[in-house]
């Protein structure tokens, strides 16, 4: 899996569970725009494009995207966790905020990912590792 | 002259001679079956306030079904106002924001700023007397994309200087005990009750800080409160449990999610 799907598919939790539109921006930016139920994913991806249909918006979150990956989240306390069936495999995606500006996000299983995430109102700035690189990231939730 | 001052003073009602019941519970987290045992309790409070974290038990993975019924429930039974605690959080913006627009009472989220149909206060009048309800959250709360969450002091502090005029202010706070008690401290006007909620606690009489009666009544509906609020302070203070502690419900939609997805997974595999 690319980074930058990486980031929109398992290290963007907030805006897969909670909805809405966002921008990122790192080594491959993206946008995702909000189409009442569903976002759809337009990035320097491969492939360039994606839609997420929302099938659960809460306490249990579910939903589908295409390419095929589908996604199954709760909030359990004020962490974010989501078991992800991706093209590789299962991974478990999660962010952990102690405070409303900081949070630990980051994946386990077929995906293994680690990043620290800033935030101020709508926006975040991230530094993540992942297969032994490590990447900024910024964006903004809308 | 001096009796039509008094009849005057009694007639408005304005801190003579009052007295209100406020009943109260803390952290339901959507124990409905034990609710509903304080049925009578409730008919004769002149307030019925909640604390917070009512619609969602992470314990036992409830769902959007038992957060809807929760709030139901607490409409029948005549509930004045609750403060918006963590969990409510939990249930996510869009299925939060369904529930809130349905709720009959006013919810209160004094420090948070969302795109919700939270209140920042209410204004409402029981024997004469405009009692004005604040509440605020803090900890273990999700801010999700959109929301910003204030705090709680400056949110207040602000609230306080724009609310209607009022007899009474009623504080609902969703946070930490030490936080909570230190928001007291800080305040520049005092609130005449402080209902607490998140710490599961059940304080069997009420914690006074500065003056002020701080009380919780523990978790899933295994006690509720009850104060008699008059001119001088707290009149009567009493925590009702009930005889026998009834089992929670399983939530009945945990297996179908769990069950949809794994399917899902399976048709839809990479």
């Amino acid at each position: 899996m690319e980074i930058g799907v990486w980031v929109w598919a398992l290290g963007t939790l907030p805006l897969a569970m909670g909805g809405g539109g966002g921008v990122a921006l790192g080594p491959q930016p993206w946008l995702a725009l909000p189409l009442g139920p569903a976002q759809f994913f337009l990035g320097f991806t491969d492939p360039p494009c994606a839609l997420r249909a929302k099938l659960l918006s809460g306490p249990w979150f579910l939903w589908a995207e295409v390419p095929p990956r589908v996604a199954l989240a709760r909030a359990p306390g004020h962490a974010l966790v989501a078991l992800v069936r991706t093209e590789s495999g299962f991974s478990l995606g999660w962010e952990i905020a102690e405070d409303p500006r900081l949070s630990l996000f980051g994946s386990l299983g077929a995906e293994n990912a680690l990043g620290v995430r800033l935030r101020h109102r709508q926006l975040w700035a991230a530094l993540l590792v992942r297969t032994g690189g490590l990447f900024a990231w910024c964006g903004l939730y809308f | 002259m001096v009796w039509a001052v008094l009849l005057a003073l009694l007639l408005a009602g304005g801190g003579w001679g009052w007295e209100l019941t406020v009943v109260f519970t803390t952290d339901l987290h959507t124990s409905l079956v034990r609710l509903a045992k304080f049925r009578d309790v409730f008919r004769q409070a002149d307030l019925v306030l909640d604390g917070g974290d009512a619609w969602e038990d992470t314990h036992r993975l409830t769902g959007e079904a038992e957060a809807w019924e929760t709030m139901r429930r607490m409409g029948e039974y005549g509930y004045t106002a609750m403060v918006l605690g963590n969990h409510e959080t939990y249930l996510g913006p869009r299925a939060l924001g369904r529930i809130l627009a349905e709720t009959s009472f006013p919810v209160l989220a004094t420090n948070l700023r969302a795109p919700l149909p939270t209140q920042p206060w209410a204004l409402v009048e029981r024997k004469g007397l405009r009692i004005l309800i604040l509440g605020v959250l803090w900890d273990l709360a999700v801010i999700w994309p959109g929301w910003e969450l204030e705090e709680p002091y400056a949110a207040l502090e602000e609230a306080l200087a724009a609310v209607p005029p009022h007899d009474l202010f009623i504080l609902l706070a969703h946070m930490n005990t030490d936080r909570a008690f230190d928001l007291v401290r800080r305040l520049s006007r005092k609130p005449a009750l402080v209902v607490l909620g998140h710490d599961h606690q059940v304080y069997l009489e009420p914690r006074v800080v500065e003056g002020v009666p701080v009380v919780q009544a523990g978790s899933r509906g295994k006690a509720l409160g009850i104060v008699r609020l008059g001119p001088e302070g707290v009149q009567h203070y009493e925590i009702l449990k009930p005889a026998e502690t009834l089992p929670l419900a399983i939530p009945s939609g945990t297996f179908g999610v769990l069950g949809l997805f794994a399917l899902l997974a399976l048709l839809w595999r990479g």
